[in-house]
């Protein structure tokens, strides 16, 4: 395993650990009486009631949904590393086991385990392996693939799509729907949000901890912090320019700060260039808020706007060297 | 859908390159070079703000059932000559333009090569005027629809060129090197393209 793997597994542990638990909290509100899958048939044969309210109960609701999820992505990740290091002569790509890990916490719970199953394998395949894997992809497998189901099947990036049986909608359709004071009469506040507890992804729902991991990544020189700065600076301006919602909302519900701390730090597709680091940050920012915003959907729009950033890059790069070589032979005359 | 909102939608949500695939052999020929990609660009969205309009007073004036009534001959249909007429008009503005960049940068006429000419029968450009008939735009909407899709299929070539320069094929499975991979990156620009698709100015 990469040390840049390791850090990030170890970053992005504790905001898995609290978005699960969230998941489950929330699954045990609000379901069970519709939702006879074969999970909720499991926790009661786990013997845990629905009834007993600890967080460990709902660790272990949020994990029955989540495990599955994580478990088939490993075994696709794996197969489709094995296939292409027999094809290409080459040892397995370390790339199948963040990318599995990555993936598994940006889905909803209610992702049917084939279709997760099927994204993740366009992600590795055409996102990862045809550019020869790790260190030379374009975009982040796991990334592509959440992209990928969004697009080829909508249901579940909609907005009751969270939670299994469409039991509620997501806290950031409600906040988006009507305004962020009638949602804190519903009792949604800003703090609990940026801890987590809101309706969202299995794993992302935790800004808080997004955020710490991400002060870890930097600590330990796994991730460009300018990258995050200009992903902060892109929300704080946007947000500014008359969005209704306040950008600290943005950076608080749904996925943004999880993708800044995890995705887009991804050291084999991050710019290289300092200049570079931030314009891409700031692009995300920007973007998130933008089709947060401008589009009547309102749709959650983080993983569509990494995407977009993200191939946008080559472009940035080149366009701030270009900038700089201005300069010198500027400075140079 | 006022002005800015269709020149928005038309370059990004229904791109002429990343949507429908349209002026895809240029799209992949000339991407191998930024500086050529961005000359192509300019070149594209140059001659589809013009020929759009200019089509569309064509087919408004001329070819549409009942336009010739100022001459007495209202009882005419020449709508079936369209694609005739359109290719002439887009053929002349491609000479015309063509004449312009020897005179002025004779370096990007060299570079294009055998694209630019070509440019005449490039379907994005034909694609982009038959659309304005069959979405029955205005005289002011056809001039931003024929902008946005030329600034559309241009930004859309300057990135795939600025990726295409990036990807090393060296690491590529070999039957995927070069065609292959440059079809693969162009349908994660769509994908890419597609996360705006609902956006409303």
């Amino acid at each position: 395993m990469l040390r840049s793997h390791r850090h990030l597994l170890l970053a992005s542990a504790p905001a898995a650990l609290l978005g699960v638990t969230n998941i489950g909290a929330q699954i045990r509100a609000t379901t069970g009486s519709i939702d006879s899958s074969w999970q909720t048939s499991l926790l009661s044969v786990l013997g845990v009631a629905r009834d007993t309210d600890s967080t460990v109960a709902a660790f272990a609701a949020g994990a029955v949904y989540w495990l599955p999820l994580l478990g088939v992505a490993l075994i696709v990740s794996f197969a489709w590393g094995s296939v292409f290091a027999r094809a290409m002569n080459r040892s397995i790509d370390p790339v199948w086991l963040p990318a599995a890990w990555l993936f598994s916490l940006m889905l909803p719970a209610s992702a049917p385990i084939g279709t997760t199953a099927i994204a993740l394998s366009f992600g590795l395949v055409f996102g990862c392996h045809v550019f020869g894997g790790t260190n030379r992809y374009l975009i982040n497998p796991a990334l592509l693939a959440v992209v990928f189901l969004g697009v080829g099947y909508p249901t579940l990036a909609a907005p009751d799509a969270a939670l299994p049986g469409g039991a509620a909608l997501s806290t950031w359709s409600v906040i988006a729907a009507t305004s962020v004071e009638l949602a804190q009469l519903q009792g949604i506040g800003l703090l609990g949000a940026a801890f987590g507890d809101e309706v969202g992804a299995i794993g992302t729902t935790s800004a808080i901890a997004s955020l710490v991991g991400a002060a870890y990544l930097i600590s330990v020189r796994a991730a460009a912090p300018l990258v995050i700065v200009g992903g902060l600076l892109g929300l704080i301006a946007t947000g500014m320019l008359g969005a209704s919602v306040p950008w600290a909302w943005h950076l608080a519900l749904g996925n943004v700060a999880f993708a800044l701390a995890f995705v887009a730090t991804d050291s084999t597709t991050c710019p290289g260039t300092r200049p570079a680091q931030l314009l891409y940050g700031i692009l995300f920012g920007g973007v998130v808020i933008a089709i947060r915003m401008a589009d009547p959907a309102h749709p959650e729009g983080t993983w569509s706007a990494l995407l977009l950033a993200t191939l946008c890059i080559p472009l940035i790069e080149r366009a701030t060297m270009g900038v700089r070589r201005t300069i010198g032979a500027r400075n140079d005359a | 859908m006022d002005l800015a909102t269709l020149a928005f939608r038309t370059a990004f949500v229904e791109n002429l390159a990343l949507n429908y695939l349209l002026g895809m052999c240029t799209f992949i020929a000339v991407s191998q070079r930024v500086s050529t990609a961005l000359g192509l660009g300019a070149a594209m969205t140059v001659v589809l703000s013009i020929t759009v309009p200019l089509n569309f007073l064509l087919f408004e004036y001329l070819l549409t059932p009942g336009a010739l009534a100022w001459l007495g001959l209202g009882f005419f249909d020449l709508s079936f000559l369209r694609f005739v007429a359109f290719i002439g008009v887009i053929a002349a503005f491609v000479q015309i333009l063509e004449l312009v960049l020897e005179r002025y940068s004779p370096r990007l006429e060299h570079a294009l090569g055998i694209y630019l000419p070509l440019l005449t029968v490039n379907c994005a450009i034909l694609g982009a005027s038959l659309f304005m008939v069959q979405r029955a735009y205005g005289f002011a909407e056809s001039v931003a629809f024929g902008f946005g899709s030329g600034a559309g299929w241009a930004i859309a070539i300057v990135l795939f060129a600025t990726i295409r320069e990036r990807v090393d094929e060296q690491h590529a499975p070999a039957g995927l090197r070069g065609l292959g991979l440059a079809f693969v990156v162009t349908g994660l620009l769509a994908l890419g393209f597609a996360g705006l698709r609902g956006i409303e100015l």
